[in-house]
């Protein structure tokens, strides 16, 4: 018990008092936002509002969101009943650091197609593969977590892309996550490499004629409040931090209902061009007594056609109804089940390897001790 | 024989074990007589318990209400979800000789395990003087009575195509012999098998 719980017990108490007085003035906070949005509507429609170009530029500060052709402040809700199949994709790593026995850098990217009202069970398909380097050769130097969760990202998006099943039916493809690379492009050659393939990726799917959404739970962002913020700028004394946009589409989206689909301004934003540019809308995936919003991250081929945006939004609200009360795309959870790599997964395949590698007369490094003391077994009681 | 798996043997003891096998495999039902091969001939069981275990996600689609098909085949097929059966073990066979005694060692794990097709269930139930029945009548964790009657049933069925129709008799009378110093359990036993066998 290395925690100090007798020295934390006043600070709890102080914890509990700063998180009151905290949501005591979100609220105020948010109904300001909610009253600025309305606003800003209204002004979109009269064609007063003057300074939206300062939301053009993407620099660091602009990470936000951008009005696009629907009424900003506006609600969505779909009554359709078509037919679709869906293609969901995720993926897990293992990394090492220089304290394991051996360098292991591998990627586990599952697939699972689902096609509603077929009384057929899921395809699934899983591929796991070492890295490789330049050469193609499997990388045995330890390769930093962000190059393998980029190499992951664009795996995930192939992944979409690439397999081909017979159907008349819309595809339409989830991504666990925002379609945004998070920090891509960076500056070293091997980014910008992947980044662009990533790009590619994304071009094929279009091109295949499937719709991508990146589906984002529990989102943080708050694109749509920093657009405010920006536009009345001149608003003195306008403090909006601390609050997130789902805070404020809690309050605006009734259950089932999305909301306006906004642009994605943001550093990267110029990567993204053409039908790849980015856009996102807000969909609140609860029960009326228990709503809960989620981020969809689109690409403007697929906001760009209301009937493709209409057939995402009824696949996510059919795939979250399926876990019931906790509301989350069942085709996700499960690639994520398909995918994901246990910490025990990597004892097992680093014994094998370890094994392989003997019979082969090669000499295997141990672990660092700093490792092996971390593993030790905790004191346990005679019996 | 029955040559297609029912299973695999996930661990096991002197007494019994437990085999899972996945939803899609033919799944032997309560009180089928099993086999399984060894490197020196085969261990048999009756199956006494049939369980499936949940998870979270199954827990929580269970509570979410009208479920399509995808997602039930979904669960059953591509998940890994697993039956599990228990076994007693009332038997084994060293060189096609049959004993009713409990095998010397037990089977190992991810040995295959059998169903019994009528013409096993003929060949144990002809040897030896319905020895195995102690193996089930002495455990008190296993619903005994409706175990044999569901195994009386099939092997009963399986003597009167082998021309002995008689077979059952004998073996209730066993059953009584060997359960007259315990009336409630010979209440229980007898109860189940007259359920099994309807006047």
């Amino acid at each position: 018990m290395p925690i100090n719980y007798i020295n934390l017990q006043p600070q709890i108490k102080d914890y509990c008092e700063q998180a009151k007085s905290t949501n005591k003035s979100r609220t105020l906070k948010i109904d300001q936002v909610l009253d600025l949005l309305h606003r800003c509507a209204d002004e979109i429609s009269s064609g007063t509002l003057n300074n939206i170009s300062t939301l053009s530029s993407p620099n660091y500060k602009n990470r936000c969101a951008r009005p696009n052709s629907e009424c900003v402040n506006q609600s969505f809700k779909i009554n359709n009943n078509d037919q679709y199949v869906l293609l969901a994709s995720d993926g897990s790593q293992i990394t090492s650091t220089h304290h394991d026995a051996l360098p292991i850098s591998l990627i586990n990217i599952s697939g699972i197609f689902y096609q509603p009202n077929s009384r057929k069970s899921p395809e699934i398909q899983v591929s796991s593969e070492f890295i490789r380097n330049a050469e193609n050769n499997i990388s045995l130097d330890v390769i930093s977590e962000d190059l393998v969760n980029l190499i992951r990202d664009v795996a995930e998006v192939g992944m979409l892309a690439n397999w081909h099943f017979k159907t008349r039916l819309p595809i339409i493809t989830i991504s666990d996550g925002p379609l945004e690379l998070f920090h891509a492009p960076r500056a070293s050659a091997d980014y910008q490499q992947l980044f662009q393939e990533y790009l590619e990726t994304l071009e094929k799917i279009h091109q295949e004629g499937r719709i991508l959404g990146g589906y984002i739970d529990k989102p943080r962002a708050n694109l749509v409040i920093r657009m405010l913020e920006i536009i009345y700028q001149s608003i003195s004394g306008l403090d909006l931090s601390g609050i997130s946009d789902a805070d404020i589409f809690f309050r605006l989206l009734e259950p089932g209902s999305r909301s306006a689909i906004f642009q994605l301004n943001s550093p990267s934003s110029n990567n993204y061009t053409g039908p790849l540019a980015l856009h996102f809308f807000y969909l609140n995936v609860g029960r009326k007594d228990k709503p809960w919003i989620v981020r969809v991250e689109i690409n403007k081929w697929a906001a760009d056609n209301i009937i493709n945006v209409r057939l995402l939004h009824q696949a996510l609200l059919d795939q979250c109804r399926l876990m019931g009360s906790q509301p989350y795309p069942y085709i996700l959870h499960r690639a994520h089940e398909e995918a994901v790599v246990h910490l025990d997964e990597k004892e097992k395949l680093t014994a094998l390897l370890s094994f392989s590698l003997q019979q082969s007369g090669v000499e295997i490094a141990s672990k660092s001790y700093k490792s092996s003391a971390k593993e030790l077994q905790n004191r346990t009681r005679m019996k | 024989m029955n040559d297609i798996t029912a299973g695999r043997l996930l661990r096991s003891n002197t007494r019994g074990c437990v085999v899972g096998c996945h939803v899609s495999q033919p799944a032997p039902v309560f009180g089928s007589m099993i086999n399984i091969p060894t490197k020196t001939g085969k261990v048999f069981g009756l199956v006494h318990d049939i369980h499936i275990d949940d998870d979270g996600l199954v827990r929580q689609l269970a509570a979410a209400g009208n479920l399509p098909d995808e997602v039930i085949l979904d669960n059953r097929i591509n998940r890994n979800v697993p039956v599990e059966m228990s076994i007693i073990f009332i038997g084994y066979s060293i060189e096609n000789k049959i004993s009713h005694s409990l095998p010397p060692r037990p089977p190992l794990s991810l040995d295959e395990m059998y169903i019994c097709d009528p013409e096993d269930l003929r060949n144990f139930t002809n040897a030896g003087h319905f020895g195995y029945f102690r193996h089930v009548i002495s455990r008190q964790d296993i619903p005994a009575g409706e175990l044999l009657s569901a195994h009386l049933q099939a092997a009963s069925t399986a003597q009167k195509v082998g021309g002995n129709p008689n077979w059952i008799n004998e073996a209730i009378q066993e059953i009584i012999i060997l359960l007259r110093d315990n009336h409630e359990l010979m209440t229980n036993v007898l109860g189940a098998i007259g359920d099994a066998f309807p006047a």
